[in-house]
């Protein structure tokens, strides 16, 4: 039995951001099980770095290797598809955001771009595999290292920076572990850090065994000579622990992809999917994707597009990229790729309403028509097969069609009956209004519907 | 093609622009730089006439085309705005003086103020500590302080460039919170200004601020009851339930036009933000946030350009427009502004004192535009992450360090030293000024004093207030 147009957008909303046309087109004749299998392929998860990041002119210009990342990550996640398998991933891209997030670190104080390129290619390569893995691997990525200290931690001079967020951020969440954890925590990651190379940011990891904690500790619960490693293991092993570890991430997973505050029974179903898995990423995505809790009008109306989610949709919807998208904007809206606020990342979901974010997503669908549609815009025709309004009002197609045809090319195929009729009744205003002794303010529909759909309540759902 | 429009495509043009050769912070100084707040953002909107010119080759019609169809007396078209509650106003009870609440404005020094190179220490060993540690460093030519009552030397002087701070301080209209920051600083950027704006006795991460709990406590919220003038809200003004608003510091686009058909299709946006809608609460409230910022920018907009252009879009622009929503009487208790680049790792002596012309510019603009019948009931404070180490370093910048110091500003500030100067005696390279006064005891005081409210709900705990207010506003 094919699937509504409007659940493949809600699964492609949640698994990526959002679906263009053709993947409404393509995948709403398929089985319910077919759109899973489509829309979870995973694929592309060692991409090629933009030249920039290893381009020997930039010298220590590392901005400009951020920036060039910001764009290259940009048109990833624009570029992905569900239907096309030579595009990236939707899954990856979102999980690579997702991690970027939980594991949050910051090219204002990292301000490496290899560094920062390492650790995304990490989130990429792993984001979707195992947890367990990508613990480790982030814990000893410059990056990390870097952004909470622990290439300062040292035996005689203790820094409990990361040692504590990986607990309480990273693993576990505050309240699952006691001061006396976080100081044998440090003790085990003393000594990991990071040697120079001829230039600042060209850092590798190196363990200092001269630097290393090695007296015997306890932690939650067991006694020995701990190595950093050791810690996450034993986190993700002990009895007392590991369910709680992976409660804490699969809520996390739940909050930002489905909806907040999940029932204590959803988590623990996919906290010991989790743990039955050995960590892998996918088999919990899988069954948190499939729940019949996912389809509940709860999800569905659950989460608001954070930025990134709702300029990337944007670029979907239009048909266009970093070129037309000014990376800037990012910053703007308060979301910028690679500079998280601070260690916790960015907030999810409600957090972004507010007048600021409106206004600035408002100004940015004005800017980008206009990027778009000016006279170096790569398309000149945007939304013109929608609706040509170089045409007299009365030799325009309906109204409703018009602003249906509009809200399915953002991948909204469902609008609500609200939205549509109150720009149902713009659009008759607006047309009334000019009469053919103005034909100067025809054209203006294009570019007016376009910013209402983009502004509208509809488009700012995940 | 106009001029104006050649010159907005110009600049919006992407194959022009360079833009690969900007950082992102480089964008936004550039896009506040903007003449006549044209920006990325809000040069777009004006380009819908000329585009139109463009197209139709037909000149636009000046005003709206219909006068009739636009009458504000025609129900259906009221403005946005006035679909929207007005913003409360607190009536005295019967019988009850009415009190002016306390408007505040808070400046952000991001990136950790050298407060030795701010307030700098002149008199005694504390001075000759100073010039030794700081070297090629040390202010030589502070302007030296007196006492605003006595007209006793202080023993210290301010910044050269700060002489409006001198000014004022002359007249008792600054206290000066000496040595002020908190115990088990990590020194680090992001850890210690997330500590600063918590403003909590808890310790760890928070989600909320301190002057965002205290958002939360009204009892009737409205969309000007905090504003800050920025792209997005810092910590400070966030609460659990409630945060500011936020005006840019270009001319915003949205909401503002008056043109015809962007006026009716913000109507049909607004008059959409009214019910509840079977999109569920969430999109209604992202659409009520729409509707918000319509009345917001549409109520601002006439204060970027009046009485005049507000001249700049850095801190000077801005707390010039902060002095207007002010004088403007629309409810607003807290405006919040930032200037960052204080992080002066090297040498500092010419940037740091361009930061603090700034800095004193501000003031001098906010003062200057303040209506004298607002003045009694605004205060201002400053604040900064950190200050620096006492020693300079090899670079003749210095390092990231501890206690610094702060401003109050305004006619009810007690004036005068506030707390007791750290000591610098023996202090080795490394070895920093320990903070003498916390930083909560300041927000206590403000809370108390100035908002009227209880601080020790608001900071989870008991902090001292300091004198730095001689009573609440006027």
């Amino acid at each position: 039995m094919p699937v509504s147009q409007a659940d493949v957008a809600h699964v492609l909303r949640r698994v990526g951001f959002g679906a263009t046309e053709a993947e409404l087109n393509a995948l709403s004749p398929l089985s319910l099980s077919q759109v899973y299998t489509k829309a979870l392929a995973v694929r592309d998860k060692s991409p090629t770095p933009p030249a920039a990041v290893n381009d020997p002119a930039l010298g220590t210009q590392e901005w400009q290797r951020i920036n060039a990342m910001q764009n290259w990550w940009t048109d990833r996640m624009v570029a992905t598809s569900a239907i096309d398998t030579t595009k990236p991933s939707p899954l990856v891209e979102k999980m690579s955001l997702f991690w970027h997030n939980h594991f949050a670190t910051s090219g204002d104080k990292c301000y490496n771009g290899r560094a920062m390129w390492e650790q995304n290619l990490l989130f990429h390569t792993q984001g979707t595999g195992n947890f367990r893995t990508l613990c480790k691997s982030m814990a000893i990525g410059t990056a990390m290292l870097n952004y909470l200290d622990n290439e300062s931690n040292t035996k005689s001079s203790p820094n409990q920076n990361f040692a504590r967020e990986l607990m309480e951020l990273f693993m576990l969440g505050v309240g699952n572990y006691t001061e006396a954890d976080v100081i044998t925590s440090a003790a085990a990651w003393s000594g990991h850090g990071l040697q120079y190379g001829t230039n600042w940011n060209l850092t590798t990891y190196l363990f200092r065994p001269e630097l290393h904690d090695t007296q015997s500790r306890t932690f939650l619960g067991k006694t020995q000579v701990w190595n950093g490693p050791q810690i996450i293991d034993w986190i993700l092993d002990n009895p007392a622990t590991k369910l709680i570890a992976a409660k804490f991430i699969c809520r996390k997973l739940w909050t930002w992809l489905v909806h907040p505050n999940p029932a204590d029974t959803i988590v623990t179903d996919l906290a010991n999917v989790f743990i039955a898995n050995k960590w892998a990423i996918m088999p919990v995505l899988n069954a948190m994707f499939r729940r019949a809790e996912f389809w509940s009008a709860t999800a569905r109306n659950g989460l608001v597009r954070t930025p990134v989610e709702y300029m990337v949709a944007a670029g979907r919807g239009a048909g266009v990229g970093s070129a037309t998208i000014h990376p800037d904007w990012w910053d703007a809206m308060g979301q910028s790729l690679f500079y998280p606020p601070n260690v916790s990342g960015w907030r999810p979901n409600d957090y972004w309403i507010s007048t600021s974010a409106a206004t600035t997503r408002a100004d940015f669908a004005e800017n980008l028509y206009w990027q778009a549609t000016g006279p170096s815009g790569p398309l000149p025709g945007l939304w013109k097969d929608i609706v040509n309004d170089d045409l007299a009002p009365a030799q325009r197609p309906d109204p409703t069609t018009v602003v249906t045809k509009a809200f399915r090319r953002m991948g909204v195929p469902n609008p609500a009956p609200e939205t549509v009729s109150a720009l149902v009744a713009w659009c008759v205003t607006n047309r009334h209004q000019w009469t053919s002794a103005e034909p100067w303010n025809y054209w203006g529909e294009r570019a007016h519907l376009f910013r209402l759909v983009l502004t509208s309540p509809d488009m700012q759902m995940a | 093609m106009d001029h104006e429009f050649s010159d907005a495509m110009r600049r919006l043009s992407v194959a022009d622009d360079d833009r690969t050769a900007w950082s992102r912070r480089q964008f936004l100084v550039r896009a506040m730089a903007a003449t006549g707040g044209l920006t990325a953002a809000g040069m777009v909107g004006r380009m819908g006439s000329a585009h139109a010119q463009e197209v139709g080759g037909t000149p636009a019609p000046p005003e709206a085309v219909n006068p009739g169809f636009f009458s504000p007396a025609t129900p259906e078209l009221v403005a946005p705005t006035e679909l929207l509650p007005a913003a409360p106003q607190a009536a005295p009870a019967v019988g009850e003086v009415a009190t002016p609440a306390g408007q505040l404005l808070i400046i952000q020094l991001g990136g950790g103020n050298d407060g030795l190179n701010t307030l700098v220490p002149i008199a005694g060993s504390l001075g000759t500590d100073y010039r030794n540690y700081r070297g090629q460093v040390a202010i030589t030519n502070p302007i030296a302080l007196n006492d605003p009552l006595s007209g006793a030397a202080t023993g210290f002087g301010l910044h050269p460039n700060l002489p409006y701070l001198a000014q004022l301080y002359a007249q008792g209209q600054v206290s000066i919170v000496r040595g002020v920051g908190y115990a088990g600083s990590t020194l680090s950027h992001f850890d210690t200004t997330a500590t600063w704006m918590a403003g909590t006795a808890a310790s760890g991460p928070s989600s909320t601020g301190w002057l965002g709990r205290w958002l939360d406590t009204f009892p009737a919220p409205g969309p000007f009851d905090a504003i800050q003038i920025g792209s997005s809200i810092p910590l400070h003004l966030v609460g659990a339930t409630r945060k500011a608003s936020s005006l840019p510091p270009y001319e915003p686009y949205f909401g503002t036009s008056g043109d015809a058909s962007d006026q009716l299709a913000y109507r049909q946006l607004a008059a959409a933000a009214t019910a509840p809608s079977s999109r569920g609460p969430l999109a209604d409230r992202m659409n009520a946030a729409f509707a918000g910022a319509m009345r917001i920018n549409s109520t601002a907009l006439p204060m970027y350009s009046q009485p005049s252009p507000l001249g700049s879009t850095d801190l000077v622009g801005g707390l010039r427009l902060a002095a207007r929503l002010f004088n403007a009487n629309l409810g607003v208790r807290v405006i919040s502004a930032s200037q960052h680049d204080f992080d002066q790792h090297d040498e500092e002596l010419g940037t740091h004192g361009d930061r603090l012309t700034v800095l004193n510019a501000a003031l001098t603009a906010f003062f200057a535009e303040l209506s004298p019948a607002q003045a009694s009931r605004t205060t201002v404070m400053t604040f900064s992450e950190f200050g620096r180490k006492p020693w300079a370093n090899a670079s003749r910048g210095t390092d990231h360090g501890k206690a610094s110091c702060l401003f109050v500003v305004g006619p009810r500030a007690a004036g005068g030293m506030v707390g007791d100067h750290p000591s610098l005696a023996g202090l080795g390279q490394w070895d920093d000024m320990e903070a003498t006064t916390d930083f909560r005891q300041v927000y206590a005081s403000i809370l108390q004093t100035w908002l009227g409210t209880d601080p020790a709900s608001i900071l989870g705990g008991s902090y001292s207030p300091l004198p730095i207010l001689r009573g609440g506003p006027l």
